[in-house]
This record gives C-alpha cells, structure tokens and sequence, in this order.
C-alpha cells in the first residue's frame, strides 16, 4: 500500500518535471511575442495560472476544513494546512508578477482595483491562518483553524463585493470575453498547457506534503507506543 | 428553544450588569476612540470640506481600534475564575451562548461609538445632525458585523500561546467588508447620498457570519 502510493509519487514527480520543462519552452519559444506588450506579456502564463491555483487551492481549505469538523478525521486537516500553505505560495507569486508586469504596462506599480485588492486581502487572511495555526496548541489545532479556514473563505465574495465600489484596472478576462477578446491559438494553448501543470504542481506538492503529515502522525504513534509499557 | 433564549438574555444581562458595575471595558474603549480621533487630526489637521472626505474612514478606524480592546475585554473576564467553564455548564445551546456574547460586545462598542460621535463633531466641526438616523444605522449594521466576526475570532485566539496579540491580525483582513461598506455608506451620507448599497452588503455580512459563527462556535469553545 505504502509502497504504491511512494511509487505513484516518484512517477508524479518525473512527470511533472518533464512538463515544467516543457511548459518554459513553450512559453518562450512557441508562444509568440505579445505585439504592443513585448516580451513582458509572458508574465500573465504565470500570473494567471498562479492565480488559478491560489483560489483552488483556499478552496480546498475551505473544503477540507468543513469535513474535518464534520468527520473529524485528522487527514483532512493536514489537507486543510497544507493545501493552505501552498496556495500563500502561489499568492504571494501573483501578488510579486502582478506589480512587475503593471509598471511597465499600466505605468504604476499597483492599483486599488477589486481583483488586486482581494488578492492582497487574501493574501493577508492566510497568513493570519497559517500563523494561529503555529500558534494553537495542538490538541485544539485542527478545530480552531478549521473554523477560521471556514470564515477566511466565506469572507471571499464579501471582500470582493465590497472593493467592487471603486474602479475597476484589471484587464477583463481575454479567455471567455467577446469580440476583440481573443488570444492567438498558440497563446491559448500555451497558456492552457500551463494552467495544468501549475494545477499538477499543486497537487503534487499538497500530496507529498499530506504523506509527510501521515507519517508524521505515524511516527509520533510509534514513539508513544514503545514508551508505554 | 425559549430556555435557549432567556439563557442567553440572562447571559447579555450579567455582562452588562458587571460591565455597569465596573465600567472597565467602556471607559478604556471611548478614551480610546477619543484618543484616536484626537490624534488624526494632529496627523492630518483636516479643513471642513476635507473633513467630509477623510471623516468617515476616520471615524471608523478609532471604532475598529476601540473594538478590538472591548473583545479581548470581554473575554478576558470571562478567563478569570473559570468564568467560561462555568458558562459552558449552563443549560443553554453553544451558539446561543455566542449570540449572547456578540449582543453584549455590540451594546458596548456601539455606547463606546454614540459617546465619541459628539467629540468628533466638536473636534472636526462635521455636520451630521441632518443625517444622524442613517448614521447610527450604518454604524450599527458595522458593529454588528464587526462583532459577529471578532467574538469568535477572540475565542480562537484567546487559546493561542500569543492570546490577544494575534487578534488584530486576523480580524481586521476579515472585516474588510465591513471596513469599506462602513465607510463607504457613510462618505455617501456626508455627500447627502442615500447609503442603500453599503446597508445591503453590510446586512448581507451580518447575516451570513452571524449564522456562521452561530453553528462553529460549539467547535470553538468544546474542551
């Protein structure tokens, strides 16, 4: 059992791998330069999939922490954390490309915009939850950070309904928008091609991270074990 | 049910009862406020028509502070002699026990809030009289909100090894929403606008975290 999932991980790995290789030569060779933009518009096949993985990634919190109370069961939990953890990654990657690719397009370096705002908001929710995390002691751990994993998520829509007020920057999304929205084909394949290896990156990092926790967890009731007689 | 409810209005009462007998948390949360609204305008020395611009956002920054002090207050007591232990020995449903403690939380900053409005009308010469039903609406519907989201988060950080310093840093990126439809309904009252959009979303917050905190607060506070 144990063995199969070790095997299935190596696999994941390599795959992964050779896809993030491929991806970096599709985005900066087969994809062609933006016209008015210039080499910087590679940024957004970083950007955006970052972006994409740090929304699924708290929502997987969110999910995660709404079984664990429910199940009580403590993989869900290391699920809830780590999935938690991951996403600050890929926050704090969006909210670090997004201002490098603003100067040289917008002209400024950040702007009060719904989107950016509630990402930085975000941003700051998490790392208040991955602080009381370390900061709860553990028998109480998994329970208090489920709740607030619950109420982080649920202030989402709120956070963005209300900065909606002030103007919107942001460029409107290009992918699904309508006339003169439109992407180069090759654009949209490399850009597709990396949203998944971003999503595949996720979830290989919250997985190995989850088989530490198991064995973690192990471990630990291992040691309690042999000390007991 | 309705031993649910009289639990939870006897649990309002001994909070204000005590809070009436010391009159800890109030005096500490409106010197606190006055003191914050006192100490922005050293900061930015606002004219009367800059007042309408930043006044809001001011005002509301002082109630945030001064809110923050009465929920770690009110735990705080309730730590002390194993007030809390007790109170979970009470007959009465967790999340009425929640609601009663938002209740309290919101009687007191809202006084903390009506007792610093006339100061800052004095200090910033604002005119509010025209609008001051609305006002207080909004500031309630804030406080409500605020308070739905700071009673439970106290609880939460209250059991950390860093108690109440962690509190702010939780509970001011969740009250965002708050923040911004507080401020925004009332700049729209100082430009004799109708604040409609900021009461729905703010009665919108209310709802969802009251209900929220209502159903986890049991999780919260099990032993």
């Amino acid at each position: 059992m144990n063995r199969n999932r070790a095997l299935i991980d190596s696999i994941l790995l390599i795959l992964l791998g050779a896809l993030m290789v491929a991806d970096l030569f599709l985005i900066f060779r087969f994809a062609p330069v933006e016209r008015t933009m210039g080499p910087i518009q590679k940024i957004f096949y970083f950007h955006v999939p970052s972006a994409w993985v740090a929304f699924l990634a708290f929502f997987v919190t969110f999910l995660a922490s709404v079984t664990y109370l429910v199940t009580k069961r403590e993989s869900h939990d290391c699920v809830a954390s780590s999935s938690a953890a991951v996403g600050m990654l890929f926050c704090t990657i969006v909210l670090v490309t997004g201002p490098i690719w603003g100067k040289p397009v917008w002209g400024i370096w950040w702007t009060w915009d719904p989107r950016l705002t509630s990402t930085l908001v975000l941003w700051f929710i998490y790392v208040a939850y991955l602080l009381i995390r370390s900061y709860l002691p553990g028998a109480r751990r998994a329970t208090l950070s489920a709740v607030v994993g619950i109420f982080g998520f649920l202030n989402v829509p709120l956070v963005y309904m209300s900065i909606r007020w002030w103007r919107t920057q942001h460029p409107q999304p290009v992918l699904a928008g309508g006339e003169g929205s439109g992407l180069d084909p090759r654009m949209k394949l490399v850009f597709f091609f990396s949203l998944f290896v971003f999503t595949l990156l996720y979830y290989v990092i919250v997985r190995l991270r989850v088989r530490l926790g198991s064995l973690e967890a192990r471990a630990s009731r291992l040691l309690e074990e042999r000390r007991l007689p | 049910m309705t031993g649910d409810f009289a639990g939870a209005l006897s649990i309002l009462r001994k909070d204000i009862l005590i809070e009436l007998r010391t009159r800890q948390a109030l005096l500490a949360m409106t010197l606190f406020a006055l003191l914050t609204v006192l100490i922005l305008a050293f900061a930015f020395e606002p004219t009367r028509e800059e007042v309408k611009a930043i006044g809001p956002g001011l005002l509301w920054v002082a109630f945030a502070f001064s809110g923050t002090i009465g929920l770690e207050h009110t735990l705080s007591t309730e730590r002390e002699e194993g007030g809390m232990e007790a109170l979970l020995l009470a007959p009465v449903d967790r999340g009425m026990i929640y609601l009663a403690k938002a209740a309290a939380n919101i009687v007191f900053m809202t006084a903390a809030e009506v007792v610093t409005l006339p100061f800052f009308v004095v200090f910033y010469n604002a005119d509010i009289a025209s609008f001051l039903p609305e006002l207080l609406l909004v500031n309630l519907l804030g406080t409500i909100g605020f308070c739905a989201v700071g009673t439970l988060l106290s609880v939460v950080t209250a059991q950390t090894k860093m108690r109440g310093v962690l509190l702010p840093v939780i509970l001011f990126p969740m009250i965002v929403p708050v923040f911004l439809a507080a401020v925004e309904g009332t700049s729209a009252l100082f430009r004799g606008d109708a604040p409609s959009g900021a009461i729905r979303l703010l009665a919108v917050y209310d709802i969802v975290f009251l209900a929220v905190g209502f159903m986890t607060f049991g999780f919260v506070v099990e032993e």
